[in-house]
């Protein structure tokens, strides 16, 4: 009977380790931006934008791009979502510009997934987007960033050396100021470094 | 005392770890779950019956706007893009057409017009292409007989479907280019625009 309680309770204080460690594992998971190569535009205004040091036609990584918020759009020309989206994600954009600082800089992109450079330039000319897009026509970018559907979009921060994916969200979200609030505090940056007003 | 304490937080923990993951942020679930996925399919499952300088076959078919649409009521005025797509309510058919409906300027700026057909019916292609937007070219049914249109040109499949084509014709009727592509991707906006701009003259 004594021996029957001992063992009993040693699998439940055992369990009760292996539950704790399990969930503690799911959420500190951390997810590295893969290493993904893209062309640094022509548009000198880009350059200055991502912050790229290289020349127009090299290569650059994701991770070059100079950003304490990195936020990647998933987008196709042909889907009617990402259509419907366009306004409020320009709405996006110049609200992560007025709220960038010295201190703080927040960066938008877009990848045109199975979308050629003219499908590209065609969106951005009809929606009249004024961050950079950039083509991704075989889908080998999309698929890198485990791409679930457009649009998507791809929170990104800097933790030290290293870029870590700390948000994603597939869908139309209704309010930028809204999307760009939760997906600071996500991000998990101390309340005092960002201030923002709605 | 402590010890039975500890026996029954570990019992609770334990009936906690199924819903483990439910601890992460929640993450939206992609819109795309309505659309029926087939798979990967047989990327070509036909033989054209048509070329390059052909008169394109003519034919009148069922509009989804309830009148019928001749292909020879074009000549003259307009270039025509017929797009073929395999079956509605299927992930690339679902986002080919809503990029044509985006770029109808593009069109129209080449004096062209999309006719849309697949070898659906009249009231599945009207609900699905309402989830499209304003639709502003055709969409035809070439339903019954079935895939008839598409089996003149040579694009019906052996499950009745057809290929994913685009014929371009010009404002004589003459087949300037074809291209039937692989039936799980999508066909680029740039071979489109490329014959329409040569068939226009225009750089």
């Amino acid at each position: 009977m004594r021996k029957t309680k001992v063992l009993t309770t040693v699998i439940f204080i055992v369990s009760f380790f292996i539950t704790i460690t399990s969930i503690a594992a799911t959420k500190s998971d951390v997810e590295l931006l893969p290493d993904i190569t893209l062309t640094v535009p022509e548009n000198k205004d880009y350059i200055r934008y991502l912050g790229l040091k290289g020349k127009p036609g090299t290569e650059f990584k994701l991770g070059d791009i100079d950003a304490d918020i990195l936020v990647i759009e998933l987008f196709s020309m042909y889907c009617p979502h990402c259509q419907k989206a366009a306004p409020t994600v320009n709405e996006l954009y110049k609200k992560m510009e007025q709220m960038t600082r010295p201190d703080l800089k927040l960066v938008i992109i877009g990848i045109g997934a199975s979308n050629t450079s003219l499908e590209v330039d065609t969106f951005r000319q009809g929606f009249d987007i004024a961050f950079p897009l950039f083509p991704d026509p075989d889908l080998h970018i999309y698929h890198a960033l485990k791409g679930t559907g457009t649009p998507t979009f791809i929170g990104i921060k800097k933790d030290g050396d290293r870029s870590v994916i700390f948000s994603r969200q597939t869908g139309r979200f209704r309010d930028h100021s809204e999307f760009l609030d939760n997906l600071l505090n996500r991000s998990g940056l101390k309340a005092k470094e960002v201030k923002h007003d709605r | 005392m402590i010890v039975k304490l500890l026996a029954v937080l570990g019992l609770a923990a334990l009936m906690l770890l199924p819903f483990a993951n439910l601890l992460r942020a929640e993450e939206p679930e992609s819109f795309s779950e309505l659309i029926f996925n087939p798979g990967h399919l047989k990327p070509f499952d036909s033989e054209l019956k048509v070329k390059v300088g052909d008169a394109a076959p003519d034919f009148t078919l069922p509009s989804i706007e309830g009148n019928k649409i001749t292909l020879s009521q074009y000549q003259g005025r307009k270039n025509v893009v017929i797009s073929f797509v395999p079956a509605a309510w299927t992930p690339v058919c679902s986002d080919q057409w809503p990029g044509y409906v985006f770029t109808q300027k593009l069109f129209d700026d080449q004096a062209a017009v999309i006719l849309g057909i697949t070898v659906d019916n009249i009231p599945t292609l009207h609900a699905w292409t309402r989830q499209m937007g304003e639709i502003w070219f055709p969409v035809l049914s070439d339903f019954w007989p079935h895939g008839a249109v598409a089996d003149t040109y040579g694009v019906l499949r052996s499950d009745g479907t057809t290929e994913r084509a685009l014929i371009i014709i010009d404002k004589n009727g003459i087949i300037r280019d074809i291209l039937v592509e692989d039936i799980n991707i999508r066909p680029p906006l740039d071979f489109i625009v490329q014959s329409l701009t040569r068939i226009n003259n225009k750089k």
